[in-house]
């Protein structure tokens, strides 16, 4: 990760806001009412600028956030799924993700414990590959780390991916069947 | 494929590396994409070190095997992580070809004693292939 030098100049800005007004905080020694008064303007005028100080780091997190999930809606062309994409997140981001054939996957499903909605700490599915020869299958194989990578990164779980050839549909029929459940993604 | 395995499985693989008479040394190798350990022979010499990929898979199948590490080749090992997933039949039978063995811990276990652990066959395989003769 590369330093970011707006946040780090921020950062050197608090903590050099922080060192002057902590002793200001202290209330006076003087009885007076005009001392007292101008003690509590004194604290809030820095306040304020400790706030702004604060601020633009704030900004700027939030900045990153939003634009981080509006790259990856974009990318994954969600916007237009409206409501969908709060109800069914996963499901639309791996087809988004799988049906480009540059991934090399015919069919692909969902199981195990994410349909029952328990806590998990993955999310399995088969694929079956478009191919059934090796160097498309490491090939292929190579590619879906990014899918796992992304995945990852925005919903902090693990794709646990179950692969089959595209000449194996006998084997995957008869694992699909031992299953149970499971929602066909693509 | 992948690094979705429990600890537990984790632990109960490297427990029983650690009982083995025959393993000196069982090593955690880095890797970012799958769970890749280098097992250290007693009587070294005669017997060779063995890289072994304990896979996530339900179903070991060919798709699996032809995307394994590129460190998994003669003399490695494809060891079963999880105790209900399963390999397929054909697949054991072609990695033995490639001098690569698959299969369960259990069956690990009794690979560990033999120098070319890929021929090492457990009772229902030989009954298997006893029939097929």
């Amino acid at each position: 990760m590369g330093i970011n030098i707006p946040t780090v100049l921020t950062t050197v800005l608090v903590i050099g806001v922080s060192i002057a007004i902590a002793p200001h905080l202290l209330p006076p020694k003087t009885d007076s009412a005009t001392g007292f008064v101008l003690w509590i303007l004194e604290c809030t005028v820095l306040l304020v600028a400790y706030a702004l100080a604060f601020m633009p780091l704030f900004a700027r997190t939030l900045f990153e956030i939003r634009r981080r999930d509006q790259d990856l809606r974009a990318h994954l062309g969600m916007e237009a799924e409206g409501t969908a994409w709060e109800d069914n997140q996963m499901k639309i981001f791996l087809r988004n993700a799988l049906r480009d054939p540059w991934y090399g996957v015919h069919r692909c499903f969902l199981f195990g414990s994410i349909l029952g909605q328990y806590p998990t700490h993955d999310v399995d599915i088969i694929i079956q590959f478009t191919s059934s020869q090796e160097g498309d299958v490491r090939t292929y194989r190579k590619r879906l780390r990014m899918i796992e990578k992304e995945f990852r990164e925005f919903y902090d779980l693990e794709l646990h991916i179950q692969t089959f050839l595209s000449s194996e549909d006998a084997h995957l029929d008869d694992f699909l069947n031992n299953l149970g459940t499971h929602d066909i993604i693509l | 494929m992948g690094k979705t395995l429990r600890p537990e499985h984790l632990k109960f693989f490297t427990a029983r590396m650690s009982q083995h008479s025959r393993v000196m040394r069982c090593e955690l190798i880095a890797d970012q994409n799958e769970y890749l350990f280098r097992i250290r022979r007693t009587l070294a010499g005669s017997m060779n070190d063995i890289i072994v990929h304990l896979t996530d898979a339900y179903r070991y199948g060919f798709a699996e095997y032809f995307a394994r590490p590129r460190q998994i080749k003669g003399g490695s090992y494809v060891v079963i992580g999880m105790p209900h997933a399963d390999a397929a039949g054909d697949v054991i039978d072609a990695a033995r070809e490639d001098h690569i063995g698959v299969g369960h811990i259990g069956k690990f276990m009794g690979a560990l004693n033999l120098k070319n652990i890929w021929e090492y066959m457990t009772p229902e395989e030989r009954r298997h292939q006893e029939a097929e003769e």
